[in-house]
């Protein structure tokens, strides 16, 4: 009897199943699987985008409306407007201040986290104003002093910060022999301009009086 | 999803590895194409790789329904004499290979599938299967014991 061959398990192996095919049947069988599959998944996919088109647009109609309202809000409020806004918002509010003083160099000694020093402006309306103390605050995002003034009965508030045209824009300054911008914020008369550097902004407000300030 | 003959005929070929059985096989790989349609890949290499997945999977669930899919962890601290070669040299004759190829587990058909037929290393496989080179080593080496063993009887046998 002939012994049968023998040969490296290897080769056995690639021999033994590489000899195995699909027959035409099967193949064909699959491969129409395939056709209709993919073609259910096209549909579902061609489907797929109405929804997330709709979501997109959406999105993009609201992102288009909050810029547009973003955006007609700052040109309709010119910078100095918007100082005032803000200056006259917390001028009403009169928060406690956190240093009593009616010394400048007492303001200065205690404003120590700001960039730069508070000063004595050379506007004349401020020559009747006492100082009674101050507080620190924020203008547009920007570090400031907010210092408290007297005028007999009446309160002003005086803002000073540092002055950066980025943030700012052009602004009147006192030193090119400019007058200080004057806007209207709330009934409130406030007078904007630049000096030695920095940013100040005024209240001119008669009908403030310092009840609250006395009552806290 | 792209499936030309010849990968439809290499998982057709995978699957009768698991199942030892090319009616089964068949039926193995339509299940799994048709699992797989839901999630095409964006390759052939990806499709083919998630479709022996599924047919894995799948062919382990139902064997564990009749009896455990053999995945017993093997001494690690294999013997010093097993090495990557431990199959080199064995050889055999057709038809003894085609009687044991129906005898053996199926991880050990899977060992030999990737072994000959996809040409991976022993680091290969024990990734593509997930276990440790040293059990893969010793299942080897057993395989191989096994394989001179049944071969040797049916010698006998036939004498």
């Amino acid at each position: 009897m002939k012994k049968p061959l023998k040969r490296p398990l290897k080769q056995q192996l690639q021999n033994h199943l590489n000899q195995l095919h699909l027959d035409n049947n099967q193949f064909a069988e699959l491969e129409k699987l395939v056709a209709n599959g993919n073609q259910k998944n096209n549909k579902v996919h061609s489907r797929a985008w109405v929804p997330m088109a709709a979501a997109g647009m959406f999105l993009f109609a609201v992102f288009t409306a909050f810029m547009a309202l973003q955006f007609s809000k700052d040109n309709f409020q010119t910078m100095p407007q918007q100082i005032a806004e803000e200056v006259v918002s917390n001028h009403l509010k009169l928060k406690p201040l956190e240093v009593k003083t009616g010394s400048i160099n007492a303001v200065r000694g205690y404003f120590t986290k700001l960039d730069f020093m508070p000063v004595e402006s050379s506007l004349q309306a401020l020559n009747n104003l006492q100082l009674i103390g101050g507080r620190y605050c924020s203008l547009q995002g920007i570090t400031a002093a907010q210092l408290r003034m007297k005028q007999g009965e009446n309160l002003q508030t005086l803002y000073e910060t540092e002055y950066v045209p980025d943030v700012f824009g052009d602004i009147p300054i006192l030193e090119k022999g400019e007058e200080p911008q004057v806007v209207y914020a709330k009934g409130i008369k406030v007078k904007v301009w630049v000096e030695k550097g920095l940013l100040f902004a005024l209240t001119d407000s008669p009908d403030v009086t310092g009840s609250k300030e006395m009552n806290e | 999803m792209e499936l030309d003959r010849t990968s439809l005929d290499k998982l057709y070929r995978y699957a009768y590895t698991l199942t030892a059985n090319q009616a089964d096989a068949y039926d193995l790989l339509h299940n799994a194409i048709e699992t797989s349609l839901n999630r095409p890949s964006e390759t052939t290499e990806k499709n083919i790789a998630y479709l022996r997945a599924i047919m894995r999977n799948r062919f382990i669930d139902e064997y564990r329904h009749n009896q455990s899919f053999p995945h017993e962890d093997l001494d690690d601290h294999s013997p010093v004499s097993l090495s990557e070669s431990s199959l080199e040299d064995v050889v055999i004759a057709s038809h003894d290979l085609a009687v044991l190829w129906k005898t053996i587990e199926p991880v050990d058909r899977e060992v030999l599938f990737f072994w000959a037929v996809e040409g991976f290393s022993i680091r290969e496989i024990s990734e593509k299967l997930e276990i440790s080179r040293g059990t893969l080593l010793s299942r080897i080496h057993r395989l191989r014991k096994r394989l001179s063993e049944n071969v040797n009887d049916r010698q006998r046998g036939q004498a």
